[in-house]
């Protein structure tokens, strides 16, 4: 964890102690990191055979794969630069980061932005054009997001009565609204669970919540009208894969069988490094290094391979949550109780849209899935997780805070 | 409460990894295997390889059709015009920005479109480069064809949409309707909308050969990856995996051969009738020999052609077993496949057929498994090629004896002389049953087929198409008098010792019905022209009416029934040459139970309701030759058939006719069949000297042919010919009748004069083949 370049041997003490320190006051949080890095490795690994027929080993990784590691890299620069200020920083600056996220994604709907910037992709206006990389807003945006809410729900009397949830609901509108209008139906889609995820957290009564998703669920279906027929698409597929319909298997159901089948051929034990590059490669299965990364890890690791990514997000979110648990203050707390809303709904349904559980909605696998913005995205939330575990407050802050456990 | 809400948290997260492992264990242990065997399957490629249709050859082994291996090879209208690049690229400006699209302005999807052109623009410049290469022309060549393909198609569109137009705008001025802008532009539109011909494949090299076609063949369905100005969200280069050659088609073309299309034979006309005798011989040359036998194709196949394959393989496990060798039916339709369409190539299709080859490549290792296509199997015909050639010579035209001659005494003001007469002739072994030759004219030939179907399939008046031998309904006319006469004996209705009068009209009191040809003719009777009553040798012999309408009223209408059907009227024979048998008819709709006594005598002289072929008409004479045993007749050799059957006829009755027959080609005093009178004199019918000759002249009242110029509109029919048909069917043979000859020629008029001629030649013919 060393950053800062030593200067002449107090330097060095002050580095070592620190190190011992940090590992020390970590506890939950280096669990998180540990799943981030094992699922960051395993997805480097997934995509070169992913992309590339011939093993040629870890010296010649495939260019997807060797920028994903570079990507990693600036992942883990992020994490532990996001790690170091005392994260009540945020807190202060949370509405600017908000408020930035939200310009972005109002940049991104202006219609006479040109192509070369702006250039709808797979059908939504998500991202901005970077050359060496590009850079989807609506990832940032999450974070300004639970910055923001967890800076909010800190004050008990904010969300104990129905009124103070409205300006969570607020919140969660603008960037909800400004992403489904790219349409990027996915991604504003998890803004709501990570919502729910930190109103229990706070501590909301969970009276309020059921009646909100009670009367959510009830009015799901009235939405699916003013759905684009892409979208109608996807759910229609889904249905007429759940009732055993494969009329529909070579168009809106190709990719989601071509998964599924890629899936259930690694069998209990994979195929192997050198079968499943064969298999992956002629099945052709589009964005199978992306959005369909964990179909390919089935099929090179099997029924083994898919249970231990599972496994190691739920050591992601013990890590989290415990680190949550262990923080003594509100703010800090929901930050990671947000984030892990995130990443869990992430996870849920990318391997859903891989086994045919979900509608392909483009969601990226947490850690996993090749991408820049996904990548550093990420690693960023493992940062304010570490950032809260490594920042417990003083005392007497803690004495003079607004949430209690008194209850 | 907070480490509670957690703890509820983290339950509620691990929640859909239960419902994710489930999945998980139901994809990969349930269904594990057949998934992977369905992710192995993407490994493999198939590819067919062409089979060859079987040959079909003439009883002596000349081929009469042989697979030449051709192939066609045709590239899609849109590839042609070059329509194809813009839709691509269009395709994959529209992919990159998905339902983005629709918001996007005119200008930005024409730039966005424009950055795809090139690629695929290049991609069909290779891609032309690569088929004038593989077909061996220049590419300038390929170049030229394809704008004459462009340019004809567009000249067919725009004839097609001027049309269109017109017919629109008469039918809006019928209606009344005065027309907007609005609606001028609506109808423009739908004038203006894509003929067929602008969906479909061309053929840019007709009919290639053998290692062309091949070379094709393994080039469809390759694909090629072009990379597109793009990168995804990956950074990885985007691909569009397109066809190696777009909108590429081998048709297998399969090419036939018909080395006897077109036949010159050498006619004698030393033993022709009155003015067409000639000392020198005619070379005459026909075409389309044996098509109406060897039938057509077509290119296009049908649901039901599958359906039929289906049916077929159901009932002949052995070969479904074989063509299912490797799983999939290698027999199966495929597009661009030809299917025979009538006639033998229809009939013995999934005989003929034969096997594709299968070259299985495992992508990953570049394995290849080869499976060697099976020929189709050989048909051979009971027909001689050469004598089926003769006798459509002698039925030609050109020859005189089937066109309307002065002293066919034919008064018929739709036929005057020189028409050309149109008819059939069945020359059958009575020892077989095999057909040697069935000839109906006029026939057609595959240059027409190919240059001018219109003048086969709107003839009408004609109809080259239909066999006639086979397919048209005749009235039999007075031949049917033998069969009766057995019947009768064998019924016991008649005994060869009585006599029956001839009174010229079979109701004393009522001279207008019933009526003798002797008595319409002549005013007389054939018992003051025998000068005595007559038996039934007699009655054959001079055709008398009389005598066979009192058979008939004997004979009731039960009887004569029986008679007709146990020679075979109302059964098809199964030749195996096509669907169009006529099976022969008794009664309005095949039904004789509504039949009165007087169709019975109608039907005892070959009249009223009663139909058949010529072909029945050789066959149930060939079962008199037979002393009464029938053989189902067979013109694919090797077919099956069932037993012959004895009829067990009473055999006096059998000679008593035979002796009619005998005499009614060789009395000179009473028969019908035995001399024409010419002005110059008498001459034989039938002067093959050596052989004997028994037969029957016919002469039979049809109902006039009348065509309706304008379907079911306001003209009326237009009567087009008239007069009756004639008839004539003998039994040859030196010794015994070894072969039964049937001729009819439609509204030809008295059956001696003009059947008689050209039966009397077929028995030249057939010894000029060596049969006789």
């Amino acid at each position: 964890m060393a950053t800062a370049e030593g200067s002449g041997d107090w330097g060095l003490v002050r580095l070592v102690t620190g190190a011992v320190d940090t590992a020390r006051r970590g506890g939950f949080a280096w669990l998180a990191v540990g799943a981030a890095m094992a699922l960051s490795l395993i997805g480097i690994y997934s995509i070169d055979v992913a992309t590339q027929l011939e093993p040629t080993g870890l010296q010649e990784l495939s260019g997807p794969a060797l920028r994903q590691l570079i990507y990693l890299a600036v992942g883990l620069i992020a994490c532990i630069t996001v790690a170091i200020p005392n994260y009540r920083v945020y807190g202060y600056a949370s509405g600017v980061l908000f408020a930035i996220g939200v310009v972005l994604l109002i940049f991104l709907l202006i219609p006479f932005v040109p192509t070369s910037i702006v250039r709808p992709r797979n059908g939504a206006r998500a991202w901005i054009d970077l050359g060496p990389m590009d850079f989807q807003p609506s990832e940032v945006a999450k974070i300004g997001y639970v910055l923001l809410l967890a800076w909010y729900l800190r004050f008990r009397k904010n969300h104990r009565t129905i009124g103070g949830l409205l300006p969570p609901a607020i919140i969660t509108g603008i960037p909800v609204a400004l992403i489904t209008l790219q349409p990027d139906l996915g991604q504003a889609a998890l803004f709501i669970p990570a919502l729910f995820a930190v109103l229990v957290a706070a501590g909301a009564k969970l009276k309020h919540l059921t009646v909100i998703v009670l009367i959510a669920t009830m009015a799901a279906p009235a939405a699916y009208p003013i759905l684009k027929p892409h979208q109608k698409e996807r759910f229609v597929g889904l249905i007429k894969q759940f009732t055993g319909d494969e009329s529909s298997s070579q168009d809106i159901n190709f990719q989601s069988v071509g998964a599924q089948r890629l899936a259930g051929a690694g069998g209990v034990e994979g195929v192997g490094d050198e079968h499943a590059r064969v298999l992956l490669h002629f099945n052709a299965l589009p964005e199978r290094h992306n959005d369909m990364i964990y179909a390919v890890i089935v099929n090179r690791f099997g029924l083994v391979g898919g249970l231990a990514v599972l496994g190691l997000y739920l050591v992601w979110f013990i890590g989290a949550l415990g680190t949550a648990a262990a923080c003594r203050e509100p703010f800090g707390r929901l930050i990671c109780v947000g984030l892990t809303g995130f990443i869990a709904a992430q996870v849920a349904i990318n391997v859903g849209m891989n086994l045919g559980l979900a509608p392909i909605i483009g969601i990226t696998l947490p850690f996993v899935s090749n991408g820049g913005s996904s990548m550093v995205t990420v690693w960023i939330m493992c940062g304010l997780i570490l950032n809260v575990a490594l920042h417990r407050p003083s005392y007497s802050l803690r004495k003079s805070f607004e949430y209690g456990d008194d209850e | 409460m907070f480490i509670r809400r957690l703890l509820l948290l983290l339950a509620v997260m691990a929640a859909p990894m239960v419902a994710l492992t489930m999945q998980l264990y139901r994809l990969t242990v349930v269904r594990g295997d057949e998934l992977r065997a369905e992710a192995e399957q993407r490994l493999v490629r198939r590819q067919w390889t062409p089979t060859v249709r079987g040959t079909i050859l003439d009883r002596k082994g000349r081929i009469l059709a042989q697979e030449r291996p051709s192939y066609d090879i045709a590239v899609d209208y849109r590839v042609l015009t070059g329509v194809w690049v813009r839709d691509r690229a269009l395709r994959a400006a529209r992919r990159s920005v998905g339902a983005g699209w629709v918001e996007l302005k005119a200008e930005a999807r024409d730039s966005l479109v424009d950055r795809y052109l090139p690629v695929y623009e290049a991609h069909l410049e290779r891609a032309w480069d690569r088929i004038a290469l593989t077909a061996g022309i220049p590419r300038e060549e390929l170049e030229r064809r394809k704008s004459a393909i462009v340019t004809e198609i567009e000249r067919r569109h725009a004839d097609i949409a001027q049309r269109r137009r017109g017919a629109e705008i008469e039918a809006a001025r019928a209606r009344g309707d005065a027309l907007t802008d609005a609606q001028l532009r609506q109808i423009d539109r739908r004038a203006a909308q894509p003929i067929a011909e602008q969906r479909a494949p061309h053929v840019v090299a007709a009919r290639v050969g053998d290692s062309v076609g091949f070379a094709f063949q393994l080039l469809v369905g390759e694909e090629a990856e072009l990379e597109l100005p793009e990168r995804d969200t990956a950074g990885m280069d985007v691909v569009d995996r397109v066809e190696l050659l777009p909108g590429l088609q081998v048709w297998d073309g399969g090419d036939r051969d018909y080395p006897l299309e077109t036949v010159t034979v050498e006619i004698d006309r030393s033993s022709f009738p009155g003015l067409l005798r000639a000392a020198a011989t005619q070379k005459v040359t026909v075409d389309g020999v044996g098509l109406h036998m060897l039938g057509r194709f077509r290119d296009r196949v049908y649901r039901e052609d599958a359906a039929a394959r289906e049916g077929y393989l159901e009932e002949h496990p052995a070969v479904k077993a074989a063509a299912f060798a490797s799983g999939v039916d290698r027999g199966a339709y495929r597009d661009g496949d030809r299917i025979g369409e009538t006639g033998l190539e229809k009939a013995q299709e999934h005989h003929l057929r034969g096997l594709r080859g299968m070259r299985t490549r495992r992508l990953d290792t570049g394995e290849e498994e080869v499976l060697e296509p099976v020929a189709g199997r050989d048909v051979q015909l009971t027909v001689d090629a050469m004598l089926q050639a003769r006798v459509q010579a002698l039925m030609s035209p050109e020859v005189g004896l089937s066109i309307v001659q002065p002293w066919h005494g034919q008064e018929s003001d739709t036929q005057p002389p020189g028409t050309a007469l149109n008819g059939a002739a069945v020359v059958l072994d009575i020892d077989t049953g095999d057909i040697i030759a069935m000839v109906s004219t006029p026939t057609y030939s595959r240059d027409q087929l190919i240059n001018n179907p219109d003048s086969i399939f709107e003839d009408r008046v004609n109809l080259p198409f239909i066999n006639r031998a086979v397919s048209k309904p005749y009235p039999p006319g007075s031949i049917i008098k033998a069969l009766v006469l057995a019947g009768a004996i064998d019924r016991g209705n008649y005994s060869t010792a009585q006599r029956i009068a001839c009174t010229g009209h079979a109701f004393p009191n009522n001279p207008e019905m019933f009526r003798c040809w002797i008595y319409k003719r002549y005013s007389t009777t054939h018992s003051v022209t025998f000068g005595n009553d007559l038996d039934g040798s007699d009655a054959i012999c001079a055709s008398c009416n009389v005598f066979f309408f009192q058979l008939g009223r004997r004979l009731g209408v039960d009887g004569i029934t029986e008679v007709y059907r146990e020679f075979g009227v109302g059964e098809r024979w199964g030749l195996g040459i096509g669907d169009f048998e006529f099976p022969g008819t008794i009664g309005a709709d095949n039904d004789p139970s509504k039949l009165a006594v007087g169709d019975a005598m109608q039907m005892a002289i070959g009249q009223g309701p009663v139909a058949w072929t010529p072909l029945h008409a050789a066959d149930a004479y060939a079962t008199l030759a037979r002393g009464g045993v029938r053989m189902t007749p067979r013109i694919v050799m090797g077919r099956e058939r069932s037993e012959p059957v004895d009829l067990g006829l009473d055999p006096r009755g059998i000679a008593m006719a035979m002796d009619g027959l005998y005499r009614a080609v060789n009395d000179d005093r009473h028969s019908t069949g035995h001399h024409i009178t010419f002005e110059a004199g008498r001459e034989k019918i039938f002067n093959v000297p050596g052989v004997r000759v028994w037969g029957k002249t016919g002469t039979a009242e049809a109902p006039d042919l009348r065509i309706d110029p304008d379907g079911d509109g306001p003209q009326p029919p237009v009567t087009v010919k008239k007069g009756d048909h004639s008839w004539f069917v003998v039994l040859a043979g030196r010794d015994r009748p070894r072969y039964a000859i049937a001729v009819v020629i439609d509204y030809g008029g008295s059956g001696g004069k003009v059947s008689g001629p050209i039966t009397n030649q077929i028995i030249h013919a057939l010894i000029a083949e060596g049969y006789l």
